[in-house]
């Protein structure tokens, strides 16, 4: 009997290891490979594939209750649970037992610090703190509850905290460290921890085996930087890489007659066109209405996105807080007898209309541009493209600006963020009881009263029309066949345990 | 005095690189679209302005960046904080290790072609090679590279498309690299080396009873080799911008890559410093060329 238990203490050890053996490693083909991982910082979309895959946030996001992976359920994070004490103040229960990948135990001091680092006014995390600018303050009650304060009620808190500028670091390693340290060596709590890293080469992490979510099922978790389109698809072909990222829509096909792999995608964000109704010429609402009823949107989405694209119901998201869409809303109708009819209605006199963008920063933005201006042309309105390297900075009172294209915020996800930064403030001049709703709403807790608001604000876009959603653009992934896995929106990559498997 | 004199000039070109890389970029782009999401409000556009310190007119912030120049500060990079001179020199051992192979490789294929193009002067060899040279000179070297990765890793599946690590992913980018200026070398050479084998000392020479070998390298070679030097200086300078080209399209982290990145971003600090170093060591190779012309051609030395 001692025997047995001895060789089996003997084997114990080994076994652990040839089990680690049989889990594959995963490598992972993007743009670039940036040198900072401070999550605080690293929010680009070529930076957040890999920083998702490291650290986790507060309360989390369940991307996988839709079919696209657009969903936006908060889901329990590092926190197990936490409950409203008032207003302004919500109360975090911190899951017990979480180590950061140093092996220090996660307390609320790390919480405390990473949001901290955030809101100081003097600290490099400018756009960070833009996000969190409705949190007053966090307090640590004990050593696993957190206190976080907001300067007003605010509906989009949590949704700001499952976003991932507020991704947790550990305090003792990043003050031991510094910012600049932190960031080219980054410790945190998720499914990977770091191993190397070789920037604009490549990102090399290992599998966290006691990570809360779950044992990953890939053991060693590489991303690899391959800034060529070509030689993206290439290495994928080689099985240099398993999975790409962001392939162009005229590159489908020929990842798909490779044979080995396959094309997978998930939608991102709205793209739009705006009117400057400050310009006389696009002063009448009835020449903006007569434009949006003329662009054929199902043939931008088939003919230029390989029918991937989805139309939104106006100026909606499915995976706003639930009870705030409404399903029943049209998408924007294409009927060019009545846009033609509202153009003789209207005051328009054959001024020339641009339509402005920039020569490459959106995916088929000039394609876009040069379909809707022929739309625009067959009910007879005299458009032309410009393409502009600077056209966001371009003015209200330039006149060149008449119409502009753009892709909306999403961060987050809510419409106090996707309705009222996109079209406030900027080119849109009736826009005062449009904005009015949008203060309201920002402080508005109850879910039926904010509905009631976005809802109207919508009738009011719609109505006076200072722009339109033309579709929402989707994300291509190149993934070798045999490995199931899904793309989320918003460039997330999750290599987490529940969401990738490799068939025998 | 000649020293003195190169010195200054060359502190002079590099100020003035310095300065239209600085004004040039500033018109050009924001790093803030970078940096931020252009989705971003105007008004926290203008804060992180405010914090990079591009609010200021160019000239005053050209003025802080000489001030901070004299202290050998070249300052920082907006998107990973840190210094640019760290970003910069702990990737030049990665361009070295293409560089430096495909420098050699190029002067070694462009010295035997060339030679050896001259000794069969109207061969079909020298005509293949004639030929190959202007049409590798044509070819931009990306395109040279994307075949390569087409052939060499999609079809034949030999080596890796990119990336660094093993030798063999070494092969494709210093054989990029090195094609053009090898082809610029044999150019060179061929037609310096035709003349030199017209020269009455060579047939001297050869009437001396001097073995062939003897005859070519020592008499020939070491009187047809100085313009091929003046063009190894420019060879360099055109090494340093194939490796910005060949190290994106083989994903290879050097310095190129930084400084087209740098270039895409704005980041104006990592740009200007990556320019001034490109530009000092092309400097740097021109005056070793220079003092080699002294040590080959004792008439230089003389003057």
């Amino acid at each position: 009997m001692r025997r047995l238990l001895l060789a089996m203490a003997i084997m114990l050890p080994t076994f652990a290891v040839a089990q680690e053996d049989t889990r594959p490693p995963l490598t992972v083909g993007v743009n670039t490979v940036r040198s900072n991982f401070d999550p605080g910082m690293a929010l680009g979309n070529v930076d957040i594939p890999i920083t998702y895959n490291m650290f986790d946030t507060l309360v989390a996001r369940d991307f996988s209750k839709s079919k696209d992976r657009t969903s936006y359920e908060l889901v329990p994070g590092l926190a197990q649970s936490w409950k409203q004490i008032d207003d302004r103040t919500t109360e975090f229960s911190l899951r017990p037992g979480v180590t950061f990948h140093n092996g220090q135990p996660l307390t609320s001091a790390d919480v405390k610090f990473s949001l901290d680092r955030i809101l100081d006014p003097a600290s490099d995390y400018v756009e960070a703190r833009n996000l969190l600018k409705v949190v007053e303050k966090v307090d640590a009650v004990d050593d696993l509850t957190v206190r976080i304060t907001t300067k007003a009620p605010s509906p989009i808190l949590l949704q700001l905290l499952a976003y991932h500028s507020s991704e947790i670091v550990p305090k003792a390693y990043f003050e031991s460290v510094g910012e600049s340290g932190f960031g080219q060596k980054p410790v945190g709590t998720g499914p990977f921890a770091f191993v190397k890293l070789q920037p604009d080469e490549s990102m090399e992490l290992k599998a966290n085996d006691t990570y809360f979510g779950g044992r990953p099922t890939v053991s060693k978790l590489t991303f690899k930087a391959i800034p060529e389109v070509s030689a993206r698809i290439t290495a994928l072909a080689n099985g240099e890489v398993d999975i790409v990222n962001s392939l162009p829509p005229d590159q489908l096909k020929a990842v798909e007659s490779l044979g080995c792999c396959e094309v997978r995608s998930t939608l991102a964000n709205h793209h739009y066109i705006k009117y400057n109704t400050y310009n006389p010429v696009m002063a009448d609402k009835k020449l903006r209405q007569a434009l949006n009823l003329a662009i054929d949107r199902q043939l931008l989405v088939d003919a230029l996105w390989d029918g991937k694209a989805k139309i939104p119901h106006s100026a909606q998201y499915e995976g706003w807080e639930p009870g705030l869409y409404n399903p029943n809303r049209p998408t924007p109708p294409f009927d060019q007898d009545k846009a033609r009819q509202l153009l003789k209605e209207s005051s328009y006199k054959g001024q020339p209309i641009y339509y402005v963008t920039h020569p490459s920063y959106y995916t088929n933005g000039v394609p876009v541009a040069e379909a809707v201006v022929e739309m625009w042309k067959a009910i007879g309105v005299n458009a032309s493209v410009r393409v502009d390297e600077g056209w966001s900075k371009l003015a209200k009172d330039n006149p060149v600006v008449t119409v502009k294209n753009s892709s909306d915020w999403v961060v987050p996800t809510d419409p106090a963020v996707t309705l009222y930064m996109t079209w406030s403030k900027d080119l849109w001049k009736d826009e005062a009881r449009f904005d009015e709703l949008a203060e309201q709403g920002e402080t508005t807790l109850d879910v039926k009263r904010r509905y009631d608001i976005y809802q109207k604000m919508i009738d009011i876009f719609e109505d006076d029309a200072p722009g339109t959603y033309l579709y929402r653009a989707p994300d291509f992934y190149g993934v070798r066949s045999g490995i199931e896995w899904l793309p989320n929106t918003e460039y997330t990559m999750d290599f987490r345990a529940a969401n990738i498997h490799f068939q025998k | 005095m000649f020293f003195l004199s190169r010195a200054l000039r060359s502190a002079l070109t590099l100020w003035a690189i310095v300065s239209v890389v600085f004004v040039a970029t500033r018109l050009t782009g924001d790093p803030t679209y970078y940096l931020m999401p252009a989705e971003m409000p105007e008004q926290q556009r203008v804060e992180l302005r405010e914090k990079l310190g591009l609010n200021d007119d160019i000239a005053t912030q050209y003025l802080r960046y000489g001030k901070a120049l004299v202290r050998a500060d070249f300052g920082r990079s907006f998107f990973s904080n840190r210094p640019v001179a760290d970003l910069f020199f702990e990737r030049v051992p990665n361009t070295l290790l293409l560089t430096i192979p495909a420098f050699l490789l190029s002067v070694a294929m462009g010295l035997c072609g060339g030679i050896w193009a001259a000794l069969r002067h109207n061969s079909l060899f020298d005509r293949a090679l004639t030929t190959a040279t202007v049409v590798m000179q044509a070819l931009p070297n990306f395109a040279v590279g994307i075949a390569a990765i087409l052939i060499f890793s999609l079809s034949l599946r030999l080596l890796p498309s990119g990336g660094m690590g093993t030798w063999k992913h070494m092969v494709l980018p210093v054989i990029t690299l090195a094609l053009a200026s090898s082809a610029n070398i044999a150019h060179l050479v061929r037609s310096s080396m035709l003349e030199v084998l017209a020269q009455d000392y060579m047939r001297y020479a050869r009437s001396k009873g001097l073995s062939p070998a003897v005859v070519v390298l020592k008499h020939g070679l070491r009187n047809a080799i100085l313009p091929v030097l003046t063009i190894l200086g420019l060879q360099f300078g055109g090494l340093v911008a194939g490796a910005v080209v060949t190290e994106t399209v083989f994903a290879w982290p050097g310095v190129g890559r930084l400084v087209i990145d740098a270039v895409m971003k704005r980041d104006f600090a990592v740009l200007q410093f990556g320019i001034l170093m490109f530009s000092t060591a092309i400097i740097l190779a021109n005056l070793v060329v220079d003092l080699a012309y002294g040590l080959l051609d004792p008439r230089v030395r003389g003057k």
